[in-house]
């Protein structure tokens, strides 16, 4: 898109190619071919815009830095700039190393355009950003790699340009030193000079840039939101085929297993089992245990068992305990029970019981009574997650997560784990929090990980509490923020020291303790005095429900701005009821309502179908039927049942 | 300790003068002041490279900047003590005719066959920073003055010393100096482009330069040239004209001719202006092929 007046750089149909030349025998020149640098790019960068470009080695980044910097002309396409462009390509280009730091700032500067005079101005300035001292007056061969990268780029730094580009070789400073660029970086883009740095460093980029450009082979494969475009480019990276196996052929023996497991199960790959053999025998022979495993498995599903049971004995050898309890089980002696007991379990399973299907499962993801077969295993999981089973669900998730018995899906992963939470299952919760956090599977995505920490902290979790609060205090991802993080912290604290309380105020209320079921109370009363989510809430309820003494709708709501001044959101929704109702408070329907739209807010179920409510039959509130049913697509999203039914009910 | 740089006074400092016609109101000198402009923001680089280039050449030697004396005075010994007899039987002082040329021819055959090569030389530069190529060339012309003008001044002395009689009209020499930097610097840009995508093209230049010598009137009479018929070839030579007005400026003592005068200008500001063009037009292939 022409757009000068935003766009500092300006690419379309962007081409170029090298041709390749060789000696010939008779020692002139031939030309052998033309490759192909970059391909018909194109794309913008506006003003005050930091764009960094990932890519592998030989996809043609330094190429278009050399052309953005005029250094050389495209075959076809425009490329237009707007304004002076600087750029250091290659560290120490430029400088003489018999003369002095000082008289090569003069070089370096005139060469950026610099005029006599400005060159004196700014010369203290440049000397004592570099940080260099007296070393500025002796020469330059005198000085290390990094102190010259240091002189370079304090020059750079100093030219009023309109577009800086950088080529890969912001690494080499110290962290100092770093975060003086990042601040010039800052008031450069606030004076609307656009940066283009090119790195491998994938955390400076996404810490510094606000786009990021992929280029794979000459073209723009990917441009956009930092975190997601290096996590794409990474993964490609790290997780290709072409990458593991060219590992193994350096003879690694890890990305050997995984380039032959890869290879049998399908995933990321053609399925090649005589490859995946021929792998596994070679790491095998190379000594490398797992190998000697799976290519024993593989052994015996074929029918070598001889084979099989001489690599499980070499592998039992070195201390296996898969190989030794393999070879018990096919011991002569126990074979026929371990039989036995193999085909019950396999009837029951396939009859439908969910206890023996999950022991199936478990029994054939470890391999310890039957052969691993993660495969088999997972479609077990796969049933019983179907029927319900929270755990069944967990370990599907994990499996979509890790690519094990299955192929790597994240949105699966994510699925499941979800569908587990639901069920109850709170390390789902925890899970789905790694994930989002440290971009496994997924792409990085801190506000959906912080999400999932409070909903597992909604449920008594300390340690989400305490990532919250850490989350929060160091500004992981997002902006620092410290009241959040003394909030979280608080409350981390709290519930790990209290947690006991409240568990010995539950037992008492249980009865266990007979007549002391009022004591209860008291050991409620003080942690929710210091601050317990938990026995706040309960307090209220207890108030409220006349549970252990007599119902004082004042008292209950109490407790219950108690727990809603934490940011609870069951605690706030409790007290909306009491202000809507006005029972034991004065009635506050305005305050109510807030309330209310608080807890919806902060994600209560029950406060968003009331909210949904309210403003569907605009009662207390303006009637808002879009914004009922936004409230309820979201939560039926969740599944909850409540809110499918309302929405239906609205359609008619 | 800094050493501050020398400033001419800001009314008639370089960058004034370009701002002046740079920002014309005629289309072409606008365009002509901004080319200029241009290759003017580069001169440091000049002034580093022949800086470099001076100090650096005797460095660690016992004589040090003796040499750059020492060079010219040996060579104008060796013309005296041995060539005199060789060749100088009928010419009067040979010793200055053929040092008076052979400076000159010296001076422009370095500048072409070094400033053709300079592009090619430098590869590591031009691929990696932006900066006008031009400079490159001038470089070689300039550090050519230098040595043109200590090797000169030598001369004029032995010149009023040993008696031959300096007359006024040596102060056409630097006359003659700028012309000849002139006309070689665009035979320099001219073939430092094409050697980009011919790299045979040195070579030959080499050679020709080479045998050039002996087809100009350095080390004999003009009037002796080897055979009529090279007549043509002579007349279109520009080296013949700006060597034969050296001879008559300091061995012969006579003002120049006219003609060669204008001649010499004429094929020196065209030679300038083909060179550049053409090397403006190659210029854009330069960084892959280096």
């Amino acid at each position: 898109m022409k757009d000068s007046r935003n766009n500092a750089v300006e690419v379309v149909g962007l081409s170029k190619s090298f041709d390749i030349k060789y000696t010939t025998f008779y020692g002139g020149m031939a030309k052998s071919g033309t490759k192909q640098v970059l391909n018909d790019m194109t794309f913008n960068v506006r003003k005050g815009e930091v764009l960094g470009l990932v890519g592998r080695n030989g996809s043609g980044k330094s190429t278009l830095l050399k052309l953005l910097s005029n250094i050389m002309g495209p075959d076809t396409g425009t490329l237009e700039v707007s304004g002076k462009v600087a750029s250091i390509l290659e560290l120490g280009m430029g400088f003489e190393p018999e003369l002095t730091g000082r008289d090569n700032i003069r070089i370096k500067c005139s060469m950026y355009g610099f005029k006599d005079k400005e060159i004196d101005a700014q010369m203290d300035s440049i000397i004592q950003f570099s940080e260099l001292g007296e070393q500025v007056d002796h020469p330059l061969r005198t000085y290390s790699s990094g102190m010259t990268a240091k002189l370079a780029f304090s020059v750079i730094m100093h030219v009023k340009c309109n577009v800086m580009i950088v080529d890969e070789v912001l690494s080499v400073g110290d962290a100092s030193f770093n975060s003086k660029c990042r601040m010039v970086f800052q008031k450069m883009k606030k004076e609307g000079r656009s940066i283009i740095i090119a790195s491998h460093n994938m955390d400076t980029l996404e810490d510094v840039c606000d786009r990021v450009m992929w280029i794979d082979e000459g073209k723009v494969r990917e441009i956009g939101d930092p975190a997601s475009v290096c996590y794409h480019f990474r993964s490609d990276m790290l997780d290709s085929f072409d990458t593991i196996i060219k590992m193994a052929d350096e003879g690694d023996l890890p990305s050997m297993n995984r380039a032959a497991v890869m290879l049998r199960d399908g995933n990321g790959v053609e399925r090649d089992e005589a490859r995946a053999v021929d792998l596994f025998t070679r790491a095998a022979e190379m000594g490398y245990t797992e190998s000697r495993m799976e290519l024993a498995d593989m052994k015996m599903k074929s029918g070598a068992k001889e084979e099989a049971i001489e690599l499980y004995k070499k592998a039992a050898e070195e201390g296996s305990v898969d190989a030794i309890t393999r070879l018990t089980v096919m011991d002569g002696v126990n074979a026929e029970i371990a039989e036995k007991l193999k085909s019950e379990i396999r009837k029951e399973a396939e009859s439908g019981n969910v206890r023996a299907m999950r022991l199936l499962a478990d029994m054939l993801n470890t391999g310890n009574v039957f052969i691993k077969d993660r495969y088999e295993g997972f479609s077990w999981n796969m049933k019983c997650a179907k029927l319900g089973s929270a755990t069944a669900q967990f370990l599907v998730a994990g499996c979509y997560r890790d690519g094990i018995g299955v192929e790597k899906n994240g949105e699966e992963a994510v699925r499941w784990y979800t569908e587990a939470s639901r069920h109850g299952s709170a390390r789902s919760r925890l899970e789905l929090a790694n994930m989002y956090r440290r971009g496994i599977s997924v792409e990085r995505d801190i506000n959906k990980a912080i999400d999932w920490y409070k909903t597992a902290a909604e449920y008594g979790d300390a340690n989400s509490m305490l990532q919250l609060g850490q989350i929060y205090r160091d500004g992981l991802g997002i902006d620092k923020d410290p009241v959040q993080a003394e909030f979280w912290l608080k409350r981390y604290a709290k519930q790990a020291m209290l947690g006991s309380e409240v568990t010995f105020a539950e037992i008492l209320k249980q009865g266990h303790f007979g007549a002391r079921q009022k004591d209860a109370l008291f050991w409620y009363e003080d942690a929710a005095m210091n601050g317990n989510l938990t026995a706040r809430i309960s307090m209220g309820t207890a108030y409220r429900d006349g549970v252990l003494v007599p119902a004082d709708s004042a008292k209950a709501a109490e407790w219950y701005s108690l727990a809603a001044s934490m940011m609870s959101n069951m605690g706030n929704y409790e007290l909306a009821i009491f202000q809507l109702k006005g029972n034991g408070i004065p009635r506050d329907t305005e305050e109510g309502v807030k309330t209310m739209a608080l807890a919806a807010d902060l994600g209560n179920a029950n406060a968003i179908l009331y909210m949904a409510m309210l403003y569907r039959d605009g009662i207390l509130v303006e009637k808002n039927i879009p914004e009922a049913k936004r409230l309820l697509e979201n939560l039926s999203e969740q599944g909850n049942v409540q809110a499918r039914s309302m929405l239906l009910l609205m359609d008619e | 300790m800094e050493r501050k740089p020398i400033k001419i006074s800001d009314k008639i400092s370089g960058d004034r003068i370009l701002e002046r016609i740079s920002g014309s109101k005629n289309k072409y000198i606008s365009r002509f002041g901004n080319y200029l402009e241009y290759v003017w923001q580069y001169r440091a680089m000049v002034t580093t490279a022949v800086e470099k280039d001076f100090k650096g050449r005797f460095k660690y030697t016992a004589l040090g900047y003796g040499w750059h004396l020492l060079n010219p005075l040996t060579h104008i010994l060796i013309y005296y003590l041995i060539f005199t007899a060789l060749l100088g039987r009928d010419i009067p002082n040979y010793w200055l005719y053929i040092s008076s040329g052979m400076f000159a021819f010296s001076f422009c055959s370095t500048i072409i066959t070094q400033g053709a090569g300079s592009i090619v030389g430098n590869s590591r530069m031009i691929t990696k920073i932006a900066f006008a190529r031009e400079v490159l060339v001038i470089t070689k012309v300039c550090i050519q003055l230098i040595t043109l003008t200590i090797s000169y001044i030598i001369l004029a002395l032995l010149v009023g010393i040993s008696g031959v009689g300096l007359t006024w009209n040596v102060l056409w020499l630097p006359v003659i100096m700028i012309m000849m930097a002139t006309f070689s610097a665009g035979v320099a840009y001219l073939f430092s482009g094409i050697i980009v995508y011919y790299r045979d093209i040195q070579n030959a230049l080499n050679i020709v330069m080479g045998c050039m010598l002996f087809m100009v009137p350095v080390i004999y009479l003009a009037e002796n040239r080897s055979s009529p018929f090279m007549d043509f070839i002579w007349s279109i030579n520009p080296l013949y004209y700006y060597i034969e007005t050296v001879h008559n400026v300091l061995w012969a003592g006579i003002p120049p001719d006219w003609s060669f005068m204008i001649i010499g200008a004429v094929a020196a500001a065209v030679t300038l202006i083909v060179g550049l063009l053409v090397f403006k037009k190659l210029e854009h292939g330069f960084a892959e092929r280096l």
